[in-house]
C-alpha cells in the first residue's frame, strides 16, 4: 500500500485542448511514459531530460526520431518547428506552436528519475501534459514548468522524493499521483507553488513531522486528508489563498496544528478534524475569513490556543470538545444555539478561563441559563 | 471611531476584553453598573478605549 496517494478530485472538470496530440491509455500494470511537448514557431525548443537508475530506455521524440539509450547524463533535443506535421496551435499570448508526443518505454533494467528540473542547462520548459506508469520512477520537477496543465503517474516509487520535489507547477489543472513514500526525514514543502489542482484524498502512514507541505499553492479543493501518525503538522495548508473545499483531516497523532490553514482566505467549508492529542492551535485558523464550520473530535490536550480563530467572520459553527484554555471567539457569526453548543463542549478547567463571544450575532441572545452553563465549569464568559 | 470602551483583563499572556459584560463563576460585571465597581475587580478594569 502506498504511504501517500493524491489523485485529481475532479479531472473531468479540466478540459484537455484540442489540437494537443492525443496520449494512449495506460493503466498501473504499464511501464510507460507519455508526455505532450510543445514546439514553437518563433523559440528554440530544446526539450532535456535526464534519468536515474540502471536502465536501458528507448526514446520516441514524436518527431520520427527515436534515441535507445542507457546514459544518465543530460539528454538534450532539439526540435525544428517547420518539420513537424502535427496541426498549428496558438497559445494564449498569441504565438503558434505544434505538439509532439514523446514516448519512453523501457528495455531492460529500472528508471528511478525522471529528472525535468536541470536548473543549469539551457533548454526550454514546453511540457504540457504529462502521463506516466513506471513502478520504480519518480519525477523531479524544480525548475519552473509553466505550460504543464496535466501530472498524472499511475505508479511510481517517490522514496527519495525531497523538498521542493514536485514544486513549480504554478498551472497545473490535474495533480495526480501515488506517493510511494518513505519520506526520507520530513514532508516539507514537496508540492509548493502547485498549480490551482483540485486534489483527492491522501494518506501520509509514517511518522515524519509535515510542515509546509502545500504552503503558497493555488490548489483549489482537497479530499481527505490522513496522518495520524505524524506527530508535527503545522503550517500544512498556509497561505492557501484559493483553497475553498477540504474534507476529513486526520491528524491524530499530532501535537501541533501550529498555522495549519494560516490565512486561507477562501476556504469555506471543511470536514471533521481528529485532533486526539493536539496541544497547540496557534493561529490555526487565523485569518481564514470565509470559514463557516470547524468541528474538532477533541480539544482536552490543548495548552495554547492564540489566534486560533482570529478574524473568522464567517464562523457559524464549531465544536471544541474538551476545551480547557481560554479561547477568542471575538467577531465569529455564531447565533445563540452555537454558542451554547461551545458552552457544553467546553471541558472544566483547574483555574478559571475566558472565553470571549463579543460581538456574535447570537452573544445578545445568551440567557442566565445558557452562561451558567460555561460559569458552573470554571469559566468566565465576556460579551 | 470604533468603540473600544469596555472591561479588560490581562491575563495568560494577552488581553481579554468585554465591551458589554463579565459573567464569572463569582461575580459579575455589566456595563450599565460599570461606575459602582472597586477596581479591579479580578483583574477586570474599565477603560474608555482600549488600553494596549
Amino acid at each position: 500500500m502506498s504511504d501517500l496517494y493524491i489523485q485529481a478530485g475532479s479531472p473531468t472538470e479540466w478540459t484537455r485542448p484540442g489540437g494537443w496530440v492525443s496520449i494512449p491509455s495506460i493503466t498501473s500494470a504499464d511501464t510507460k511514459f507519455y508526455g505532450v511537448y510543445a514546439v514553437y514557431e518563433t523559440r528554440k525548443n530544446i526539450l532535456n531530460i535526464q534519468f536515474a537508475g540502471t536502465f536501458n530506455i528507448t526514446i520516441d521524440w514524436g518527431d520520427t526520431t527515436t534515441l535507445t539509450t542507457a546514459s544518465t547524463t543530460l539528454i538534450s533535443k532539439t526540435y525544428t518547428y517547420s518539420a513537424l506535421t502535427s496541426p498549428i496551435l496558438v497559445d494564449d499570448y498569441g504565438e503558434n506552436y505544434k505538439t509532439v508526443l514523446v514516448t519512453i518505454t523501457p528495455n531492460t533494467g529500472s528508471v528511478t528519475l525522471f529528472n525535468f528540473g536541470l536548473p543549469t542547462a539551457i533548454g526550454t520548459q514546453n511540457w504540457l501534459d504529462i502521463v506516466m506508469s513506471w513502478s520504480t520512477a519518480r519525477p523531479f520537477f524544480y525548475k519552473s514548468h509553466p505550460y504543464l496543465q496535466r501530472f498524472i503517474q499511475y505508479t511510481g516509487n517517490y522514496a527519495g522524493a525531497l523538498a521542493s520535489s514536485i514544486t513549480l507547477l504554478p498551472n497545473c489543472r490535474v495533480f495526480q499521483v501515488p506517493l510511494n513514500l518513505g519520506l526520507p526525514s520530513s514532508a516539507t514543502q514537496i508540492f509548493t507553488y502547485l498549480g490551482a489542482c483540485e486534489v483527492g484524498d491522501m494518506i501520509i502512514n509514517t511518522t515524519v513531522a509535515i510542515t509546509s507541505l502545500f504552503t503558497d499553492t493555488k490548489i483549489t479543493k482537497f479530499g481527505n486528508f490522513t496522518s495520524s501518525a505524524a506527530t508535527t503538522t503545522t503550517s500544512i495548508f498556509a497561505n492557501c489563498a484559493n483553497l475553498r473545499f477540504i474534507g476529513n483531516v486526520n491528524l491524530a497523532s499530532s501535537v501541533s496544528f501550529g498555522s495549519l490553514f494560516l490565512n486561507n482566505s477562501s476556504l469555506i467549508k471543511i470536514g471533521t478534524i481528529t485532533s486526539t492529542a493536539v496541544t497547540n492551535l496557534t493561529s490555526a485558523f487565523s485569518q481564514c475569513g470565509s470559514l463557516r464550520e470547524v468541528t474538532f473530535t477533541s480539544l482536552a490536550n490543548v495548552v495554547t490556543v492564540t489566534n486560533a480563530f482570529f478574524r473568522c467572520f464567517s464562523l457559524q459553527k464549531i465544536r471544541v470538545p474538551g476545551l480547557v484554555v481560554s479561547v477568542n471567539f471575538l467577531d465569529c457569526a455564531m447565533e445563540r444555539a452555537e454558542l451554547v453548543q461551545v458552552f457544553n463542549d467546553l471541558g472544566t478547567p483547574g483555574t478559571t478561563r475566558t472565553i470571549t463571544v463579543t460581538r456574535n450575532p447570537g452573544s445578545a441572545d445568551l440567557t442566565a441559563a445558557d452562561i451558567l452553563i460555561a460559569t458552573s465549569k470554571n469559566w468566565i464568559v465576556t460579551l | 471611531m470604533e468603540d473600544t470602551s469596555g472591561f479588560y483583563r490581562y491575563d495568560e499572556e494577552q488581553w481579554f476584553w468585554a465591551p458589554n459584560a463579565v459573567y464569572a463563576p463569582t461575580y459579575t460585571l455589566l456595563k450599565e453598573l460599570k461606575d459602582t465597581y472597586d477596581y479591579p475587580v479580578d483583574g477586570w478594569r474599565w477603560y474608555d478605549e482600549q488600553p494596549y
